[in-house]
């Protein structure tokens, strides 16, 4: 009970020193957490690595309780491309499909984080491998505010293993993580053109409401 | 990975799809650059970004998003592709595309099949869409296909009932009592038959038990009731449920196919330049309904040909007396002459009159005949070629050394004897015109030096720059001429090639089975050729149809399906080898003219 009592402290505690570290106050309601929203976010890099490659477009869309039913909310989505600081090449372009042209009039990262940020707000990200887009984010985020995004996430590739592992009977038996592509079809979810950050959110918050839905 | 959702591999069954989706992979170029050799031979969807296409350095298309290539032609030539702006391509494995290309012979054709077979394959998808639309119109659009229903008194006699069908020339009449039942032929035979007493009551011999449609349903739903219940005739109610006509299977099937006949009809009885034009304007229904109905574009040119010489013949017999009418030769040119006239555009005609007739108010009725076509909507010739032009309304002696001077001259004439030679009889006495043809093909052996080689020159005057293939460099919204890019240069070629070779005939189709008879051209050739023109012809009309455009020569590439753009430029690179062909046939590019 004490640890209880001390963990829940200390994490208050550490929020109100994270947010004593913000550079920017107006961004505080980032710490209000907002329960039963969440936002789905999927990103668009040149690689994998933080440190060496780039955004090159975000994909948002809020997820909320309506009547008692988890909702996508189309009508108010967000897809931003911006503009990296070195071009793409070729050997990426392939992947994400952002060529050069796509991209040059992008906007800069800090009027995407002004524009990202408000929509997050204090809700839970969810994504598919969530973790390496809030890398990506954080190391353009954390300059910005002074802190990292104190956001809680959500990862759909995480929470359909644990349903599936909940299903096996052998607990010895160890449930592999699936693909974005294996889960979509799994659990027959539409298929939007690949590669376009914005489709990708929906897609991972299609799967996300499905996954409730049926293990709430 | 839906790219390969699209036409041409939307064809394609799922086991395909997933094995060709492991032989393709996205690429991507930078502006500028050319496809790589080492993709030789390889099948490209374009993502995003825009290509050229060369063949030895000419300008052949452009292309834009959707569009798909692959880099070799029909004849093994070896075609350039260069990148207009940074592009994003789909790559397919071209030996994985020929293994599943060679088990489906729907995708083969559309892949690598000839123009004409790939066209075809189009018109069948079109055609199939078209009628599925036509059996969608409601019983109501029928008209005056819907007969009347006529009925007897449920106390009429087996003999009454089988006079009132006489009279009223019908296989069927309907009987009226508590309920509506059919009394048919059929039934009048089975009565014979049981040597029935033809003064008892009809009652036992009619059908009660009828099936109806409403007035407001489809077509299509009257066909499956007919073929369902396998019955010939069925009676129509409307809203209050009472019967208001009777459709039969042989109306219907005459609805679904064409009414020219009709029209026909209507034109013969005007007694009126007023009345005339009512029938004018059902050609125009007809043509459209042509249209919806899948008739190939030639076909309806040649029933539009023959109605459009009975509307003039009809209005020349109203206009001028009788006396005029047989002493002279009334006859038209250009696309109207060669039957390639679809909608309505500029009126070419002209007149021969017989040697030593003459007639005061000629010149009047000639004026009162391009004033009555202007009125149906036939819009005057920019160049006068018309009966009112002294020019074309000439003695024949005097039309005969017309000719000749023409082909003497061989300069700006040209023109008017390209017109001439399209020339296609409507009314008067035939002979004139006969002998006059039968002159013009003659005359071209007193003709000027290298009269031919000048005559074909024209098919250059398009510039011979490709500037109108610049139209198909995909990005901007042009539109591109089809008369000026693809009809034209088929016309014109094959017309000087027909006055080369002495051929009489007038269509271009017609001039070009001649030219594959006399080995000019092989029967590959001709053969494109004559699916490029209907090609053409056909974008032209749907042009026509679909906007006010009413000279409709403009076709926006970008509005076009992928599948249709490709044929446009299939077509359009016909045309141009064909005036390749052209050039080196009459050494255009060592005559300065």
């Amino acid at each position: 009970m004490f640890d209880f009592i001390r963990r829940v402290f200390l994490s208050e505690h550490k929020k109100h020193h994270q947010k004593s570290l913000l550079i920017r106050p107006e961004f505080g309601y980032l710490f209000d957490g907002i329960p039963d929203e969440w936002v789905s976010l999927d990103l668009e890099m040149t690689g994998l690595n933080p440190k060496t490659d780039h955004i090159l477009s975000v994909g948002a869309v809020s997820i909320k309780h309506k009547d008692g039913v988890l909702t996508m909310d189309t009508a108010d989505a967000l897809s931003i491309v911006c503009r990296p600081p070195v071009m793409p090449d070729t050997s990426t372009i392939v992947i994400h499909g952002l060529r050069p042209i796509d991209v040059q009039n992008g906007v800069s990262y800090n009027e995407m984080l002004e524009r990202l940020l408000p929509f997050i707000a204090g809700r839970t990200v969810v994504g598919f491998c969530v973790d390496m887009d809030m890398r990506f984010l954080n190391a353009l985020a954390a300059p910005y505010l002074g802190v990292k995004l104190p956001n809680k996430t959500l990862d759909v590739s995480v929470l359909d293993q644990k349903i599936r592992q909940k299903k096996q009977r052998d607990p010895n038996v160890f449930v592999e993580k699936k693909h974005l592509n294996q889960l979509l079809k799994s659990y027959k979810i539409p298929l939007l053109p690949a590669h376009d950050a914005l489709n990708d959110a929906m897609m991972t918050a299609m799967l996300f409401c499905h996954l409730n839905k049926n293990h709430p | 990975m839906n790219y390969l959702d699209h036409p041409p591999f939307d064809v394609l069954n799922s086991d395909e799809r997933t094995k060709l989706e492991k032989h393709s992979q996205i690429v991507y170029l930078d502006e500028g650059q050319s496809v790589p050799s080492q993709w030789q031979g390889d099948f490209f969807v374009i993502i995003k970004g825009a290509l050229k296409q060369f063949l030895a350095d000419e300008l052949i298309a452009g292309l834009s998003v959707s569009d798909w290539f692959n880099t070799t032609t029909k004849n093994g030539e070896t075609y350039n592709f260069i990148t207009s702006e940074q592009s994003l391509l789909y790559r397919i494995n071209g030996n994985a595309l020929n293994d599943i290309a060679d088990q489906n012979p729907t995708l083969k054709k559309l892949l690598y099949a000839d123009l004409a077979s790939r066209r075809e394959l189009q018109n069948v998808r079109h055609a199939h869409y078209e009628s599925q639309q036509l059996l969608h119109q409601s019983i109501e659009s029928l008209g005056h296909h819907i007969k009347p229903a006529h009925f007897v008194a449920s106390t009429a006699t087996l003999l009454e009932a089988t006079i009132a069908m006489n009279e009223v020339h019908a296989k069927h009449v309907l009987v009226k009592g508590d309920k509506v039942g059919m009394f048919t032929q059929a039934d009048v035979c089975h009565a014979v038959g049981d040597g029935a007493d033809f003064d008892t009551s009809v009652l036992p011999y009619t059908n009660f038990n009828l099936s109806t449609i409403h007035v407001k349903q489809d077509l299509s739903e009257a066909l499956l009731i007919m073929l369902e219940r396998k019955i010939h005739r069925l009676p129509i109610v409307d809203d209050h449920g009472d019967i208001v006509g009777v459709l039969g299977q042989t109306e219907l099937l005459n609805f679904l196919t064409n009414h020219s006949q009709l029209i026909v009809a209507k034109i013969e009885q005007a007694s009126s330049l007023e009345s005339l034009g009512m029938a004018v304007d059902m050609i125009g229904k007809y043509i459209r309904n042509s249209v919806q109905t899948g008739v190939k574009t030639h076909v309806i040119s040649r029933t539009v040909q023959s109605l459009n010489a009975q509307v003039f013949a009809k209005a020349w017999s109203l206009i001028a007396p009788q006396s005029v009418v047989d002493n002279t030769c009334l006859f038209v040119m250009g696309s109207e002459g060669r039957g390639e006239q679809i909608m309505r555009t500029d009126q070419d005609n002209a007149l021969i009159i017989k040697d030593g007739f003459y007639d005061a108010n000629l010149a009047e009725y000639a004026q009162r005949f391009n004033d009555a076509l202007a009125q149906f909507g036939y819009p005057y010739c920019d160049g006068h070629i018309m009966l009112n032009n002294e020019l074309w309304r000439k003695p024949l002696s005097a039309f005969k050394d017309q000719v000749l001077s023409w082909y003497q001259h061989a300069d700006e004439s040209m023109i008017w004897l390209a017109t001439l030679l399209d020339a296609h009889f409507v009314a008067g006495d035939k002979d004139l015109f006969d002998e006059l043809m039968a002159y013009t093909m003659d005359a071209k052996n007193h003709a000027a030096a290298n009269f031919i080689n000048r005559f074909a020159k024209a098919i250059l005057q398009f510039g011979d720059g490709s500037h109108f293939w610049q139209k198909f460099t995909g990005s901007a919204n042009h539109d591109v001429d089809l008369k000026k890019a693809g009809i034209f240069p088929i016309v014109h070629g094959v017309r000087a090639l027909a006055l080369e070779y002495g051929i009489t005939v007038t269509s271009t189709r017609a001039r070009l089975d001649e030219l594959e008879k006399q080995s000019v051209l092989d029967q590959k050739t001709t053969l494109n050729l004559k699916e490029a023109l209907d090609f053409f012809l056909t974008k032209r009309l749907l042009v026509a149809l679909a906007t006010t455009d009413k000279s409709a020569r403009k076709v926006n590439p970008n509005q076009l399906s992928a599948l249709e753009r490709d044929l446009l430029k299939e077509s359009l690179a016909v045309a141009k080898d064909f005036k390749g062909f052209v050039t080196r046939h009459y050494r255009l590019d060592v005559f300065g003219v």
